[in-house]
């Protein structure tokens, strides 16, 4: 009896659900990324000592699982080629453009976060305390929506030009002129 | 990284092939059944699999609209350990509409779960249930709450408020080297949330036919820059359920408790958490005496028994660099039950732990631990323990190295614990784990371990009448319980193996299969009468504690997660197990084996369901199968559970739920102890305000 009924609901092909769109949230976190990439100028001096690429960074675990390869890798903002890279070690972090920090890495980031102080790296995070610690945007959910904060002190002492459509949407900004 | 061509091309194949098989199994059996199987195998992989659409043409603003669901981070992680773990998450806490936490352990397959009556239930993992099933670790906030007197866990006085559980973590099997001793068939760790995590102010309040009105009331604050804190008082009033002869079962319960929570961030390398409970409860208990005059026979006794206790836990994070994390941890338990030990008992534990990558490849965790736990008693109804009054410590180390042999691919985990206790002395529990994720979707493991029971109090120091019978000249005889003061280590070799599949976004399966070889188990072994002539003459009849019983129990567990719809969520899970014990040739113990092999269900299946309606409505229903016992004899039955929630805005949430649907009441377990008689579960129903402010 048991089966029969597992059965049955097991061979409900889910398409239905498929049409609507209900995301993954990390896919969706990268599409965003992908936007701050756009929205966000890095000073003049950084942009000529790396290469022709953006790199947009992980640290520790990667919570992405592929999206941000799947959607946003090899994507140009401007001249430049996304890059992604999945960082394991905190003295890997040379290089980076805009830098994730995400759950799992919680106890760390207010470490990283000190010794990346007014480097340019667009930090972004997603721990309620994630900007109280120096980070520069952070993410969180409101009813199932993305939503964001910006801490435009650390981004300015970073000399990054956060672009005012991204201040605009922002729930809270702190540090605002 | 993924390689989704390479998948989906495998796909194709296997389903080309599972159709032809399919059209000949069809025309080969007629049966409804068999087809319906069939295609369950069948459509999982049968679906066409699209190719997510690129989320990064569209505009920010319509991103910021786009409904998403999220795995939480710890899911992730444990998608990949090397053991059986299963995560009851707030989402599910919130669903179940249980209001207790051995109810909410139902949902875990492969953990038995029966309620003896309103206030004890019984709670093993992988078999060998009973009341004080002791080879569970049973643990809050990384603080042991299991007794040291019958190493079991009293359920009744664990009534935390469920809103404030970030999520309870379930390993069957063996734990990990990183556990302490108990840890023998499972770990159940309950993290609690942050006090940032539940600011604001909450009243829950709600009132059923058997819950006779239960609430909090919390309060969340922030003291001064860094310092979060949450105080909440609780309170139930559970009514009795009927006895097995349908009168009034005694069990009814009141209980009062309240506690707090600090968490402050000190620095950026420093945390340091505070919290403590306070309870005080009553409880009716059923139980039974043996009255020797002037025939010998069992009399019923309702115990009303008076409960207190609570604890003050402290623990200091502090991580020096991104490779580097120590905690210490300090706590102090207290309780006292007037039960039919009326022991009371204090316990202070320190907890000292390590965790570095010293090289890159590696992450090495260690930790030491200290105990020192005072036990008083004044035992009634023939009940003691011998001496009454006992003082333990526990000095126990561990080691544990988690190698990365190839990034991302393969995990080795070995450790090994070296523990000393009061009655057994040094034990060592090694263990290996290796895990192997081909790709992220897949994680295969591999486990072999040993471990020990340590005897708790009563192993050593019980004296419990069993039973009685007229012996020869008239004489009545009583059987009596022994402890061993001599009394060995339980110890068992465990080897386990999982797999792990996210077939698809929507579709996770989670299996595990395993043996165990257990040793040295616990019988009760007749040893020579003798004639006691108060309260009036009669034979005692020991049953002394020996170490005689070995044997094997194989089984496996299912869990899948089925997002069905973007609103419907199934989850079916389903456990087998057999055991089998056997007698060393000097035995003649007559009730161990039964026992051990008769207290928990061989199937046992269950399938959960979460709508998510409009408007802030939910629909979640519960359904669990548990086989028969053979000893305690039991049948077999089904529970189903039903709840509606009503979310209106951010602060105002209703709910309804009604449990134990299918029938007017029902015995799940006997406690073979004699320490609690059974109660018949009844058909029950609560409404539920929950009011943030």
């Amino acid at each position: 009896m048991v089966v029969v009924l597992l059965s049955i609901l097991f061979a409900w092909p889910p398409g239905t659900a498929r049409a609507q769109s209900n995301h993954d949230e990390y896919q969706v976190k990268a599409a965003f990324l992908f936007h701050f990439a756009q929205l966000v100028d890095w000073p003049a001096d950084k942009l000529t000592v790396t290469d022709d690429s953006l790199s947009l960074c992980t640290f520790g675990e990667d919570p992405f699982q592929g999206a941000l390869e799947g959607t946003v890798e090899g994507k140009m903002i401007g001249n430049r080629a996304i890059r992604i890279r999945h960082l394991k070690r905190a003295q890997d972090m040379q290089g980076c453009d805009i830098l994730f920090f995400g759950k799992a890495q919680s106890k760390l980031t207010p470490i990283l976060l000190e010794g990346l102080r007014n480097a340019p790296v667009l930090t972004v995070g997603e721990t309620p305390d994630f900007l109280s610690a120096g980070g520069m945007i952070c993410f969180f959910l409101t009813e199932n929506k993305l939503r964001f904060d910006i801490n435009l002190n650390a981004a300015e002492s970073a000399r990054l030009k956060i672009g005012s459509r991204l201040l605009m949407l922002a729930q809270n900004v702190t540090g605002r002129p | 990284m993924d390689r989704p061509g390479h998948i989906r091309g495998f796909v194709r194949h296997e389903n080309i092939q599972r159709k032809s098989e399919l059209a000949r199994a069809v025309r080969r059996l007629a049966s409804p059944t068999a087809l319906v199987v069939l295609l369950t195998l069948l459509a999982p992989t049968a679906w066409p699999r699209q190719k997510p659409n690129d989320l990064t043409s569209r505009s920010i603003e319509d991103l910021m609209n786009i409904q998403v669901t999220s795995v939480s981070k710890t899911e992730q992680k444990l998608s990949q350990a090397a053991s059986a773990v299963f995560v009851i998450t707030p989402d599910d806490i919130r669903r179940s509409d249980e209001t207790n936490i051995p109810d909410l352990l139902r949902m875990v397959p492969g953990l038995d779960v029966a309620r003896i009556n309103a206030n004890t239930w019984a709670v093993s993992a992988r078999g060998l249930n009973a009341r004080f099933s002791n080879e569970l670790l049973v643990l809050m906030d990384g603080r042991t709450v299991y007794s040291p007197t019958t190493g079991g866990v009293f359920w009744d006085v664990l009534d935390l408020p469920l809103g404030n559980v970030e999520r309870i973590e379930v390993i069957r099997g063996p734990g990990a080297s990183v556990w302490g001793a108990n840890a023998v068939n499972g770990v159940i760790n309950i993290i609690t949330r942050k006090a940032s995590e539940t600011q604001g102010g909450l009243l829950v309040a709600g009132d059923g036919n058997v819950e006779q009105g239960f609430g909090t009331i919390q309060y969340g604050g922030r003291a001064g820059k860094g310092t979060d804190y949450r105080v909440y008082a609780k309170y139930l009033n559970h009514d009795e359920f009927p006895s097995l002869t349908g009168g009034d079962g005694g069990d009814g319960w009141r209980m009062l408790r309240g506690g707090f929570r600090s968490d402050s961030v000190l620095s950026s390398k420093d945390t340091l958490m505070f919290q403590g409970d306070l309870y005080s409860a009553r409880e009716g208990t059923p139980t039974s005496e043996f009255v020797l005059t002037p025939i010998p026979t069992t009399q019923n006794v309702e115990l009303l028994v008076n409960l207190s206790g609570g604890f003050l836990e402290g623990v200091w994070n502090h991580t020096s660099s991104p490779h580097s994390n120590t905690s210490l941890q300090l706590s102090y338990d207290a309780y006292k039950r007037n039960d039919q030990l009326r022991e009371s008992r204090r316990t202070f534990n320190l907890d000292f732990q390590h965790n570095f990558c010293g090289w890159t490849r590696q992450n090495i965790v260690w930790g030491l631990t200290y105990r020192y736990s005072a036990s008083q008693s004044d035992g009634i109804l023939g009940i003691s323990l011998v001496p009454p009054d006992l003082n333990t410590q526990l000095f126990s180390s561990f080691v544990q190295d988690e190698i990365v042999v190839v990034p991302d691919h393969l995990f080795l985990t070995i450790g090994a614990k070296l523990e000393h206790n009061y009655y057994t002395g040094f034990g060592t529990m090694p263990g290996a784990r290796v895990a192997w994720t081909p790709t992220k979707r897949h994680t295969l493991w591999a486990a072999i371990s040993r471990t020990e029971r340590t005897p708790a109090e009563t192993d050593a120091a019980l004296r419990a009448p069993a039973g009685q019978f007229p012996g020869p000249g008239g004489i009545p005889v009583l059987l009596t319980l022994f402890g061993n003061p001599r009394i060995d280590n339980e110890e068992s070799v465990d080897y386990e193996m999982g797999y792990r599949t996210m077939v698809s976004q929507q579709l996770s399966i989670d299996f595990t299969a395993y043996y165990n070889d257990y040793s040295h188990q616990e019988t009760s072994e007749p040893s020579t009468p003798f004639l006691v002539n108060t309260p009036s003459p009669h034979l005692v009849l020991p049953l002394v504690s020996e170490n005689l019983m070995h044997g094997e129990t194989h089984g496996m567990e299912i869990a899948v997660n089925w997002k069905a719809t973007n609103r419907w969520t199934l989850s079916p899970g389903y456990a087998f197990e057999q055991i089998h014990m056997h007698l060393a040739p000097t035995s003649q113990d007559t009730t161990s084996v039964s026992g051990a092999q008769g207290s928990s269900p061989v199937n046992a299946a269950q399938l959960r369901s979460h709508v998510s309606l409009a408007r802030g409505l939910a629909w979640d229903t519960s359904g669990y199968f548990v086989g028969r016992l053979t000893d305690p004899r039991e049948p077999s039955y089904t529970r189903l559970d039903t709840g509606l929630s009503w979310k209106l805005g951010e602060r105002i949430a209703l709910s309804l739920a009604g449990q134990n649907l299918l029938r007017g009441r029902h015995e799940e377990f006997f406690d073979t102890t004699g320490s609690s008689q059974s109660t018949l579960i009844k058909r029950s129903a609560y409404a539920k305000v929950e009011w943030r402010f």
